[in-house]
Order: C-alpha cells, then structure tokens, then sequence
C-alpha cells in the first residue's frame, strides 16, 4: 500500500495489513505506538531501560497477536496499553518497591528548548514527579499517568485497567490528593515560587 | 500558591514532554516484527492438471462426460456392445433369435372404400 495512504489508516487496519504480510505496516505501527508505550512504562517504572524492555515485549506481543486480532473488539492502543500495564506491575514485582527516584534514573525528555537553568528545573520537576508517581499505589499510579500525562478518557482508562468509570475516577483523584501531599512541600525547590514572583 | 494547581501544571508539563524511543529500540522493534510477521497469502490451486496424457479436444470431452471414470465406463459399454454384435455368442443366440423373430401385426383397414368401380368407361 502506498505510503500517504497508510498515513490515513487506523491502527487496526495497520495491523490487519501486517497480517496479511504488507511490509510498511509494521514500521508505520511502531512509529506511531512505541513512543507513547516507551513513555507511560517510564513514567510507571521510572527507569528508561526497564521501560525500554517492557515497550519491546509489548510490540512482540502486537505482532504476535496480529494474525488472531478480532477487528471492532478493541482498540489497538488499548491493548497495547492494558499489556503494557500488565508487563510494568510484573517488572515492579519482581524487582521490589524501589524507595525513589534519582537524578540518573529520570527519563529522558525530549527538549523543549528555553534557557539551560529552566532545562534544569524542567528535569528537575519531572524527576520529582516521577519519584512520587513512584511512591503511590500501582493502581493509583496507573490511573494518574493514564489520565493526565497520557491524557486518555476515563472510558478507555476502565477498559485497560478493566474496571468500571467511577473506581477510575475515584483512583485519579486518590492519586492526585497523594501527589499533592508528597510535593506539598517543595514548592520552591521546583521553581514555582520564582515563576510567581516573575509573575507579579 | 494552591498545591492542587501544582499538580495540574506539574502533569500538563510531564504531558507535554515526549519520551521519544531510541533508534536502536526501534531497530529492535521493526526487527521482531519482520522476524514474527506471516507471509502473504498465496493462492495455490489444489488441483495441478497433469502434464503428460490426452492432449487436444479429448481432455475437454471427458470432461463434459463427467470425468475419466465416466469416460472409462461408457468405453466398456460400447466395447462390450460392438463385441455381442459381432461375435453372436451362442449363449445369447435365443435370446436374440427370439428378439429378431418377433413378428407384429398390423391390422389394415380400408378407410375409404375402393373406386375402381366408378372409373370404368362405358
């Protein structure tokens, strides 16, 4: 199939393509779900090597799955999440609870431009966030990242998490409540204060 | 400084960073699918026409007959039917005397009677 054409196909004809042995598909498929199952792993494990392992072992099972795939069951990103989901509880089991987060272990971001010292407190917020999303609960943790980092529908976040909207809701604002109660006190070592008092 | 605006901004901040995957990942990615991916269907005919054997209008004939079975057994028929006819075994010589001797009647009458009478002159 021609290559502007693939651009307008959804996942799930991507994936019936690769199916049926179309050669493109399958780049064209990871360009567009690798970055987003390499970031929420990161942010579930915070730990770029582990996240790296988990997005190629949910591929694997993409393609594995492919020939067997039920066109209108699922959303293919959907899948992918739920198994992504699946694959980061079974890497934090095995390795323990880690106590936090360090500079090193923070992922790398792609740069947004702007000054060295505001790339620093950009880093240096992102790894505070991180090593709290850390210290919450999994399931907490799951549906926070799902919600306002992935930015996905509370509908969607129920089908990977599979379970009903309102424990979706209810698990999003725990999780923020808990967020807010570990970062409540480092206000200032984040920057904010500097960026309010610039404000005024 | 409200803390739960922190957090709204701190996650729109994480939202907007992307974590791009490495290009050897995607090399790794690409390959495992490559490695896993079925190969395209291809049509293959169950049936092979055999290479060697009737050429020409036959071929198309047996088949309209209904297949080499039926062409083999129409050819036993009419081979065993050209030798009964030929060679007249005796076995089969009453049977068919007695299918050759029949005789049939036909029953004549005349529908309009004779006008011979009528043409005579004088």
């Amino acid at each position: 199939m021609p290559r502007d054409t693939l651009d307008e196909v959804s996942d799930e004809t991507l994936l019936v393509l690769y199916a049926n042995g179309d050669p493109d598909a399958a780049r064209r498929l990871t360009g567009r779900l690798a970055s987003r199952v390499l970031g929420y792993a990161t942010r579930l494990l915070a730990d770029r090597a582990e996240a790296e392992d988990v997005t190629q072992e949910a591929m694997l099972r993409l393609w594995r799955v492919a020939p067997d795939w039920r066109t209108g069951e699922a959303q293919v990103s959907t899948w992918l999440y739920r198994v992504a989901t699946n694959l980061c509880t079974d890497v934090r089991r095995a390795r323990g609870r880690r106590p936090g987060v360090g500079l090193d272990d923070a992922p790398e971001a792609a740069a947004a431009g702007g000054s060295v010292e505001a790339s620093l407190i950009r880093a240096e917020r992102m790894t505070a966030l991180h090593a709290a999303l850390d210290l919450l609960p999994d399931r907490q943790r799951q549906a926070v990242v799902l919600r306002h980092i992935e930015g996905l529908a509370n509908p969607e976040i129920a089908a990977i998490m599979g379970l009903g909207i309102e424990a979706v809701e209810s698990l999003t604002a725990r999780g923020k409540r808990a967020l807010s109660a570990i970062l409540s006190g480092r206000k200032g070592e984040l920057g904010y204060l500097n960026e309010e008092e610039e404000g005024a | 400084m409200d803390n739960e605006l922190d957090i709204d901004a701190l996650l729109a901040e994480a939202a907007a960073q992307r974590i791009e995957p490495s290009a050897a990942l995607i090399a790794l990615i690409v390959s495992d699918a490559e490695v896993t991916q079925p190969q395209p269907f291809v049509f293959k005919p169950v049936f092979q026409p055999p290479t060697t054997g009737f050429r020409g209008w036959f071929p198309g004939l047996a088949e309209g007959l209904g297949g080499a079975r039926a062409v083999a057994g129409l050819s036993f028929v009419g081979l065993t039917g050209l030798f009964l006819g030929v060679a007249e075994p005796t076995a089969l010589q009453s049977f068919t005397s007695l299918l050759s001797g029949a005789t049939v009647q036909i029953e004549q009458m005349d529908l309009l009677p004779a006008t011979d009478g009528l043409w005579t002159e004088n």
